[in-house]
């Protein structure tokens, strides 16, 4: 149970500390609530190329090209749920 | 073969028989024969070349796969650290990136040779002549084969994916064949991905009367791009191009921006061709065009402009190059150096470059293509960092950006840069194109204009000029319809009568107005009275 | 519940391609072939009734500008028609009276050869396509096109919009009477309008020497006669008035012997010049050519030839042929503008 929320908040500063990131490169940018950052054109691909030079620094994870889909980047959530797994992985 | 021609309809009607009557099993092996046959009719040498591609590729795919799953097996073992893991993953993902690197060698080394190997021997030459060093460079009578750039490509993204993991690798040989010379795809393109095109040829091909005649529709139309437009427009473009010396700036002008219509018709009605062809096998080939020419920006034009190859451009070289380390640390600290944004375009600059340099190139073995990629790259660099600038001024002066005078406005602005790059590449050469560009600004005869003279001296006379004015708006016309609607489901609904005569139309269209056939000389009769 | 639904889109299929067959097949007519007469000239002559013609001219152009089909049937009652295309080539004469023979099944072929004396000329792409171009789909298209034509060019003279669609920037009010299935209302008649004096070209003596024809034209002229003669057609070979040299002349001698070693007759028109009062100085458009004038005079001897030594009826007055009093009339109209035009002349 405890481990259970310990992950939850684990997660949940991991997911803020990306806003922070993303927010820090991209000010412009409502990752809050933007679930639509590759469809909707917000980001491009230069955008994306810096989100990824920031997050492998960061979290010392690789970011492979088949990774660079709207499924992983479309919102903050889906960045994160990406970084927590390819975390995972290795 | 090519699609406008009668060989291909005789060639495409016995294949769809052929094709329906054979159980649905079957239907796969058909269109491999006939791929195969239209392969072989372009000639039994390129067959080779494509056979070469095709098994290489084939097997070192297979090779990829099995190294993912001895991976995964020696993963499984118990008992291994963290470290260990590390180190076998990334000795597998060596082996792997090694089988990557020798198909790369064999196919792109197949390419760049049979492609390039003039160009760079000539250049060789050139720059030793600058060194003071004479010598007569190797040039060797390479005859590319049909669509090697196009399949080679399509067969280079298949093997990265399946290195990265995306699907497995196919084990049939032959239907890994038939994903590679598909004869509607093979010639021009579309570039297709294997797990969006491959599926296809084995599932929804049931006999479907309204899929069969949607897909002869697209042809159609196709076909009255490519012959009513692009070829008439061609007689005029090739007159003020070849005979570069003698052209005025006015005829360059027009010239050039009837090219950049030419070629937009020429390909994309190649393009819908093939879709429709493909079509009526249940086979859906991805969009190569969406009205480019409605674009506002650079970047958007291409987004829409041979799509395929953009996305191809985009996964296999703009990615791997920019998330490669050393883009990586350039990325890093050109922002801690020039602040996020700036850098972020600075660091940008790299990849874009060579993509934009190898898209160039991929174009043709000359520099003038290379040239022209340039330009575009330089273009997209300006857009990147112009945008924001251009806004925040529009912004100022409360000109009202999302309304049609200034979407307007920006799509005759890039028609027109887009139609400067068209110089550099329909240009016999560099230092033509610049000739050119300057007698558009210095050689300008408004006199012969306003004569009729200017366009009357370009192969086409008023009758020609109004069938392209008519079918060039009728063009506009049906891409702005295409932008909300599906235009073969307007026509679907209509009342018989109506559908007919609209295909009777632009069939008779075709074939009165097309550009084919020996052409007929009324002098050469005269000439003949005894 | 398969049969119903495949039914229906069958049919669907099968009117589309019937139409659209219909369709092209008019198109083609309105734009296949750009010499204005002679598309009305060949493509009228299939509008004809069948078998209502009594009397066919075959030939190159010592046939059309001479022989009056309007003026015989108003003076003799004579059903005639010219089936003349300009160059023709004796080789290509087999092909015409093959479709004419199929079409209208005359009682007499009148074919003209005196272009058997001349030097050999080339069968290009012009002359083939002046007969091939005109003949409707058939049989005798087929087979002219397989003997004449080269393989890979074969297929735009089976479908001659290949060729000829360009010419949707020319289509003359002949191409739409073609569309309308309009007979040639001058019968196959070309009138011409000029006068030339030619007499100074006539060689006037005379001889009964032989010279022998080019091998090819020699060739080509038994090979007709062959086929003629193997099929029992009735024909009778002419050589119209034109401004001959010595060796034309020794030539046209040996015309008769040829033509007489197949049993058929050949009548020399030169040998009349007293008879038809010939006048090289008013009667010719050109030296090769008879303008209206001579044609008059041709049209009469000829025409009473015919009616003397074949059996050939007198249709005259019969409804049927109402189109060839049209014809005769448009003759006069023409006699009237050549007379205006050189009425310094003081022609009769």
């Amino acid at each position: 149970m405890l481990s259970k929320t310990f992950t939850l908040q684990h997660t949940n500063n991991k997911m803020e500390k990306i806003q922070e990131l993303l927010q820090g490169i991209m000010p412009h940018i409502d990752f809050e609530n933007e679930r639509n950052l590759i469809d909707d054109g917000i980001l491009d691909s230069l955008d994306i190329v810096s989100i990824i030079s920031e997050l492998t620094s960061e979290f010392d994870i690789e970011i492979p090209t088949e990774e660079i889909t709207p499924e992983n980047f479309n919102s903050l959530q889906s960045i994160s749920t990406m970084v927590d797994r390819l975390m995972e992985e290795d | 073969m090519q699609f406008n021609t009668i060989e291909f309809a005789v060639f495409f009607l016995c294949v769809l028989i052929i094709f329906y009557i054979m159980p649905k099993k079957f239907r796969w092996i058909v269109l491999l024969i006939a791929s195969g046959i239209f392969y072989l009719l372009a000639g039994i040498n390129f067959l080779a070349y494509l056979g070469i591609t095709i098994l290489s590729t084939f097997a070192f795919g297979l090779g990829i796969d099995h190294i993912h799953k001895v991976q995964k097996v020696n993963l499984k073992q118990d008992g291994l650290t963290r470290d260990e893991k590390k180190h076998i993953k990334a000795r597998y993902k060596r082996n792997r990136q090694y089988l990557v690197a020798l198909n790369l060698l064999v196919n792109l080394g197949l390419l760049f040779f049979i492609k390039y190997f003039n160009f760079l021997s000539s250049n060789f030459s050139r720059l030793l002549s600058f060194a003071k060093v004479d010598s007569t460079p190797l040039l060797l009578e390479l005859v590319l084969p049909l669509g090697i750039s196009f399949y080679t490509f399509q067969t280079i993204g298949y093997i990265v994916d399946v290195y990265r993991g995306k699907y497995a690798a196919e084990r049939n040989i032959f239907k890994f064949a038939l994903f590679v010379s598909f004869f509607p795809q093979i010639i021009q393109g579309p570039i297709g991905r294997f797990d969006k095109l491959s599926p296809q040829f084995f599932e929804n091909n049931e006999f479907d009367y309204k899929r069969i005649c949607y897909g002869l529709q697209l042809f159609l139309w196709g076909l009255f791009k490519k012959l009513v437009i692009a070829d008439r427009i061609n007689i005029a473009v090739n007159q003020v191009y070849d005979n570069w010396k003698t052209s005025d700036g006015v005829s360059f002008i027009i010239a050039t921006a009837l090219y950049s219509i030419q070629i937009y018709a020429d390909f994309s009605g190649c393009m819908d061709m093939a879709g429709g062809v493909a079509e009526t096998f249940g086979v859906q080939l991805d969009k190569n065009f969406d009205h480019p020419y409605f674009s506002k920006t650079m970047p958007e034009f291409w987004r829409r402009w041979h799509m395929t190859l953009g996305t191809w451009f985009k996964d296999y070289l703009f990615y791997p190059v920019s998330t490669s380390k050393f883009s990586q640390k350039l990325n890093k600290k050109s922002r801690k150096r020039f602040g996020n944004n700036a850098g972020r375009l600075i660091a940008g600059c790299f990849p874009i470059f060579v993509v934009w340099l190898s898209t160039g190139f991929w174009h043709g073995a000359e520099l003038k293509y290379i040239a022209w990629g340039l330009f575009h790259g330089i273009l997209i660099m300006s857009s990147l960092i112009f945008t924001p600038v251009n806004n925040a001024i529009s912004d100022k002066l409360h000109i009202p950006r999302e309304k049609l005078p200034f979407r307007m406005f920006q799509m005759i602005r890039t028609f027109i840069l887009c139609c400067i790059g068209r110089v550099f590449f329909r240009s016999p050469s560099v230092s033509v194109s610049f000739t050119i560009l300057k007698k558009v600004i210095t050689d300008v005869n408004f006199s012969a204009f306003m004569k009729r003279l200017t366009y009357l001296n370009m192969g086409l006379d008023e009758k020609d000029w109004c069938v392209a004015a008519v079918s060039i708006l009728l063009l506009w016309a049906v891409s702005l319809i295409q932008e909300k609607y599906k235009v073969r489901d307007l026509i679907a609904k209509r009342f018989i009568v109506v559908r007919w005569i609209v295909f009777y139309a632009a069939v008779f269209a075709v074939i009165v107005f097309g550009i084919y056939g020996p052409g007929y000389d009324a002098s050469t009769f005269i000439y003949n009275q005894f | 519940m398969k049969m119903p639904k495949h039914a229906g889109m069958m049919i669907r299929i099968l009117l589309f391609f019937v139409i659209f067959l219909l369709l092209f097949q008019n198109v083609s007519r309105v734009l296949v072939f750009g010499e204005k007469g002679l598309k009305m000239r060949i493509r009228g002559f299939y509008e004809e009734p069948a078998n209502s013609i009594d009397v066919v001219f075959l030939g190159p152009s010592s046939i059309y500008p001479y022989f009056i089909p309007g003026l015989a049937y108003q003076e003799y009652g004579l059903v005639s028609y010219n089936f003349g295309i300009p160059a023709m080539k004796i080789s290509m004469i087999k092909y015409s009276l093959m479709e004419v023979e199929k079409l209208q099944n005359p009682d007499l072929f009148v074919i003209d050869i005196r272009t058997a004396v001349s030097e050999n000329t080339e069968l290009n792409e012009v002359r083939k396509r002046r007969l091939i171009d005109n003949m409707e789909l058939g049989e005798a298209k087929l087979e002219v096109i397989h003997d004449l034509v080269d393989t890979e060019d074969r297929i735009s003279y089976y479908l001659g919009i290949i060729k000829y669609h360009t010419r949707w920037k020319e289509i003359s009010k002949t191409d739409l009477q073609v569309l309308l299935r309009k007979t040639d209302p001058k019968k196959g008649f070309q009138a011409r309008l000029k006068i030339k004096p030619c007499e100074e070209y006539v060689w006037t003596g005379t001889t009964q020497e032989r010279e022998a024809l080019t091998e090819e034209n020699e060739k080509s002229l038994r090979e007709l006669l062959a086929y003629c003669k193997e099929n029992n057609i009735n024909a009778l070979f002419t050589a119209s008035p034109w401004c001959m040299t010595e060796q034309t002349v020794k030539r046209q001698n040996s015309l008769k012997d040829i033509v007489a070693e197949y049993g058929y007759t050949m009548l020399d028109t030169n040998d009349y010049y007293e008879e038809m009062d010939w006048d090289f100085n008013t009667d010719m458009d050109d030296k090769k050519h008879a303008n209206v004038l001579g044609a008059a005079k041709y049209t009469t001897f000829l025409s009473d030839y015919l009616m003397k030594h074949y059996d050939l009826e007198d249709k005259s007055d019969d409804a049927k042929y109402e189109e060839w009093n049209q014809a005769y009339n448009l003759y006069l109209k023409n006699c009237a503008k050549i007379k205006k035009k050189y009425k310094n002349l003081k022609l009769e």
